[in-house]
């Protein structure tokens, strides 16, 4: 039988429960003395090169110079980080520094300004991410992204004695490869479906009309006008068979250990494969080559993002303790060369042991001149596509992978950049 | 209603056995229903029926066993024998890490999700029942309007109040914490939970208030100690309804107590464990398995008494 | 209702007038019990449902990316961009499609089966469990389970490449997604219908069926005048709890195929909560909701009234 004082106790027990669960859970708030721990919220990107432990590892060294400052390492999960920032956000719950998102004018309101700092505004591609002047992050270094990365094995296979320099070459390769009875490109389904796409337009694109980017916002360009021969390329490229055919249902891991192990020919990704590469046990025999231009360009462009580009919110309350843990992220050697070695990244003065794969990159990276460096994606700074544009493309992308013709999805670009033009 | 995101729960089917409560349902003593013509049946009609169920039985179960097994085999395994276990394949590797694994704390995440469970089910209780009893005995234009305020929350999706809430909930400073998300799931329930009690109330008949008055209790103390306790049928209902839907509901505790609470209940952990790596079988399928195997079990031991609540409503007796 | 609330006023009003204790209470205490009673619920439901409704109504009107310090108003813009949109087209007609599909195959299946294991024999009760049990399992879960089973090197691709037949892009064509995942929503589901359904059928009192067998009617004969007729309240509330239910899809598919490939199987809910917050755009995915709601609200009660008809004869009988 419920009796009145057995409700009431359990009413009792349940609310100082939950009172209880309250407290232990709500963040921690208050000002802090000197003395006191301050916890510093980063959230990160967590990859296969980038996993958790090696984040823990990285700042360990910081976090003890520093014993009153304990860093926590935030993953986000599936969601990734540029998801999980606006939802962190708008929940009030900001973390204090956040890795790997470049500053857009929306999201620079919420970022501290750190022009003051000279370990930001000299920093590597500190100026191309810059917004009206001002600077919000501090990178570590630079992260190529056209390139494509071969199985040497493959291309003698093939009779191709040297890498393509032209679309066209590249086009012949690709016939080579799969009459040798390779899978001439790895590609796959989840976040990576545009990126083959990207590596092979990027060049031509951007190396013919470098204000793009500019041109696309004001309407001056369309996306049929300026990437519709890029986007039929590719279709036809699937259509002969060039890309490996359960493309849509491989993820991002599995297709770099299929390329790893030797079962395809070409891999179209970032620099940061080299980083996969040395850490992997026994792979194939990889080379890899910069990623060409149409004929009659003479300057192709080359993709290039700011390697592990820190932010801080202005929503933290230890923008102190943030900044400092920032400036050692970028300044401290151990620490950047960390950063540039389990990534492949580049950074003038910080040479570090390469694999020949990354010696290989490391004389693409000399041989580029900066004037060709073009953001990926929907760029960064002032170079910017409307938001959701990575997304879009990576969709469409798919499309033609599950045999969408080229004639739609660059109609559907059109419109969409239509509907969501700034 | 982000309780469950698919159903709302058999509140009118509540109602339909509600309503038959005065006709009780016959039980002759004879078989009753569709079965009661079997004789006349030919035998090709019962072989067929049972092959179709068979074969359906066997569509439901085959994944489960597929879980069960793959739980304990190593990725090739997995994938070149999906069907098989034998005894050289078999490993606790994987459901060691998964148990051990910093990413999903297991006991952690069942603890906290049964903790959300029993609160709510507290706090859903407690609020509805009287204000159900209010709405049952009411007579006036008010009464009618509350309760179809309340029972409009049926038709209002979770995902259309879940954002704005979070604004909510960050105005009351009790955004990504526990008291704050058992708020909201509270407040999900309300409108099903203060259905089923005022149709259940209404056939109660109001000599068992005027008993209670007669001891000089106060309305509330009338209801809680005389009246609550004929509830009890419904109220069995409600608790399993609501357990199920805050047990098993993924978005409100990802948004309310996202990733950054480390709270984690069983599914925004199994989410944060398998998330990425759901190509990893070793990973995916002793996670899930984890996540799941006490609550089937707990399922199957209580399956009677579950699904006849869920169906009865409030046959009483 | 009306007529219950008559049947139990006249009954009471000769009883108030026999209890002296009653006309002891005055009505501003009676007044005060009910608001003490019935103020927590009402609170919590106005500060969890009400406030939120208003505040997406009003986030609908604006540009907000939910933490700037400022916005504008931006009147029909985010309505207008709903209805244009191909993508967000393209997830409504998706969802219309798992809605309508699933609640067909969920509600046939369910009914179908239910008639069959209607008896009351142990291996009856048996099945039941077997189709009901994924019910309890949180959809989330289901969707990764079946994920695994339907990859291209899940079971089913497993054996069939086995049997020398080229393997099946369950999640990696467009058409066969859409298909994949309205099944194994289906799969997951109609266990809930099949028990209302029981529930239903079981309350048919035996005396009709034993009269129809008198007369020569075979059992298909009498399910289909006895059985279907008297179940209609059942059946609606079947109809319109899965209807409703499946336009939320949400968890199944994000685990299942987290909306691919190329975007083909997102739902309403889907790019709900991707607009909301991923996108930042809280503006747009507010108009989406409300959007949703209205929809929600439109189909349950359109399917309610047109129910009314079958429901009527069904109380009468």
């Amino acid at each position: 039988m419920i009796t009145r004082r057995t409700l009431t106790a359990i009413g009792a027990g349940a609310a100082a429960v939950t009172l209880l669960a309250g407290c232990s859970s709500s963040p921690q708030s208050g000002g802090e003395s000197k003395d006191e721990k301050i916890q510093l919220r980063v959230l990160v990107n967590v990859t296969p090169n980038l996993t958790e432990d090696w984040w823990n590892e990285l700042v360990a060294p910081f976090e003890e110079a520093n014993p009153n400052i304990d860093v926590v390492i935030d993953n986000p999960g599936q969601e990734g980080v540029s998801a999980a920032v606006p939802r962190l956000l708008a929940a009030g719950q900001a973390p204090d520094v956040v890795q790997s998102v470049s500053p857009s004018p929306e999201l620079a309101e919420e970022l501290v300004d750190l022009s003051d700092y000279d370990w930001a505004t000299s920093g590597p591609l500190a100026d191309q991410y810059s917004i009206d002047g001002k600077y919000y992050m501090a990178g570590v270094g630079v992260q190529l992204q056209s390139l494509w990365f071969y199985n040497k094995d493959a291309f003698t296979e093939a009779g191709i004695d040297e890498v393509p320099t032209t679309v066209d070459e590249l086009t012949d390769d690709l016939a080579k490869l799969k009459d040798a009875g390779w899978t001439p490109i790895q590609t796959g389904g989840d976040w990576m479906s545009s990126h083959a796409l990207q590596t092979l337009a990027l060049p031509s694109v951007v190396g013919e009309n470098p204000d793009w980017y500019a041109d696309m916002n004001s309407g001056k360009t369309t996306f049929s006008k300026s990437y519709g021969d890029y986007t039929e390329l590719y279709a036809d490229w699937i259509a002969k068979g060039y890309t490996n055919a359960d493309a849509l249902g491989v993820k991002y891991v599995d297709a770099e250990q299929t390329f790893l192990s030797g079962g395809a020919a070409l891999y179209p990704m970032g620099s940061w494969f080299v980083g996969s590469e040395a850490k992997a046990t026994d792979p194939a025999s990889i080379g890899v080559f910069r990623s060409p231009a149409v004929d009659g360009i003479d300057d192709p462009a080359m993709g290039a993002n700011i390697a592990s580009p820190y932010v801080i919110m202005k929503e933290s309350k230890h923008e102190e303790a943030a900044a400092k843990l920032v400036e050692w992220l970028v300044t401290d050697k151990d620490a950047v060369m960390s950063q540039l070695e389990v990534d492949g990244n580049y950074r003038d003065g910080y040479e570090y042991d390469m694999t020949d794969l990354g010696k290989e990159l490391l004389q693409i990276v000399s041989d580029t001149p900066a004037s060709a460096y073009t953001p990926t994606g929907g760029g960064y700074g002032e170079k910017k596509l409307p938001d959701g544009y990575s997304g879009e493309i990576n969709t469409q992308t798919q499309a033609l992978l599950g045999g969408t013709s080229a004639a739609d999805v660059n109609s559907s670009m059109d419109a969409w950049f239509l509907a969501n033009a700034q | 209603m982000t309780i469950s995101t698919e159903t709302t729960g058999p509140s009118i089917a509540g109602e339909v056995y509600l309503a038959d409560v005065r006709r009780k349902p016959r039980r002759s003593g004879r078989r009753r229903g569709p079965g009661a013509a079997s004789e006349r049946t030919p035998l090709a009609v019962t072989i067929v029926k049972w092959v179709l169920l068979s074969l359906l039985a066997l569509i439901m179960l085959v994944p489960m066993y597929i879980l069960l097994i793959s739980a304990f085999k190593p990725q090739a395994d997995i994938v070149l024998h999906p069907l098989l276990i034998t005894p050289d394949m078999f490993t606790f590797d994987y459901l060691w890490n998964a148990i051990t694994s910093e990413k999903f704390n297991v006991v952690g995440a069942y603890g906290i999700t049964l903790l959300f469970v029993a609160l709510v089910n507290f706090f859903c209780i407690v609020l509805s029942a009287p204000v159900a009893y209010v709405i049952a005995r009411g007579r006036t234009r008010w009464h009618v309007l509350l309760l179809v305020v309340f029972v409009s929350g049926l038709f209002i999706p979770g995902q259309v109040t879940l954002i704005p809430v979070v604004f909510v909930l960050r105005v009351l400073g009790l955004i990504n914490t526990i008291p704050g998300f058992i708020l909201f799931e509270t407040a999900a329930t309300l409108p099903v939970t203060i259905f089923l009690f005022s149709a259940y109330l209404r056939t109660i008949p109001r000599d068992i208030d005027e008993a209670a008055a007669l001891d000089g209790a106060s309305r509330m103390r009338a209801f809680w100690s005389c009246i609550f306790p004929i509830m009890r049928p419904v109220v069995a209902t409600i608790i399993v309804l609501n357990s199920i839907g805050v047990w098993n509901d993924f978005v409100s505790p990802q948004i309310i107590l996202g990733p950054g609470s480390g709270i984690y209940t069983v599914t925004t952990g199994v989410y944060a464990a398998v998330g990425e790596y759901s190509t990893d079988y070793t990973v995916l399928f002793p996670t899930l398995l984890l996540a799941i195997a006490p609550a089937v079990v707990f399922f199957i031991i209580m399956q009677r008494h579950i699904i006849g609540g869920l169906a009865a409503g409030a046959t009483k007796g | 209702m009306a007529d219950t609330v008559a049947r139990l006023a006249g009954t009471t009003s000769s009883r108030a007038l026999a209890s002296p204790r009653r006309r002891g209470l005055t009505s501003w205490q009676d007044r005060l019990a009910g608001v003490i009673m019935g103020g927590p619920a009402l609170i919590v439901f106005i500060a969890m449902f009400l406030i939120p409704m208003v505040l997406a109504v009003v986030l609908s009107f604006t540009d907000w990316n939910g933490y700037s310090l400022h916005f504008d108003f931006i009147g029909l813009d985010n309505y207008a961009k709903a209805f244009k949109n191909p993508r967000t087209i393209d997830a409504a007609a998706f969802t219309a499609v798992i809605a309508v599909a699933g609640t067909i195959l969920c509600n046939g299946i369910g009914l179908g089966v239910a008639a069959l294991i209607a008896g009351n024999g142990r291996g009856n009760t048996v099945l039941r469990t077997i189709f009901f049990y994924p019910y309890i399992i949180s959809a989330l879960i289901i969707g990764f389970l079946w994920s695994a089973i339907l990859s291209p090197q899940g079971a089913i691709n497993s054996l069939l490449t086995q049997f020398g037949v080229s393997p099946l892009p369950f999640l990696t064509d467009v058409t066969f997604a859409k298909v994949s995942v309205i099944l194994t929503i289906v799969w997951s589901h109609f266990g809930f219908n099949m028990i209302l359904y029981l529930a239903g059928i079981k309350s048919v009192p035996a005396e009709y069926y034993e009269a129809a067998t008198v007369d020569g009617a075979s059992r298909w004969q009498q399910f289909r005048s006895i059985t279907v007729p008297l179940i209609a309240p059942v059946v609606t509330v079947n109809l319109v709890l899965t209807l409703v239910g499946l336009l939320k899809a949400y968890d199944i598919i994000l685990a299942l195929t987290d909306g691919g490939p190329a975007a083909s199987t997102q739902t309403i809910v889907y790019q709900i909560l991707r607009d909301s917050f991923a996108h930042a755009n809280l503006g747009f995915g507010a108009a989406q909701s409300i959007v949703l709601l209205v929809v929600t609200a439109v189909i349950g009660l359109a399917v309610t009234f047109a129910r009314r008809g079958a429901d009527q004869k069904a109380s009468e009988s």
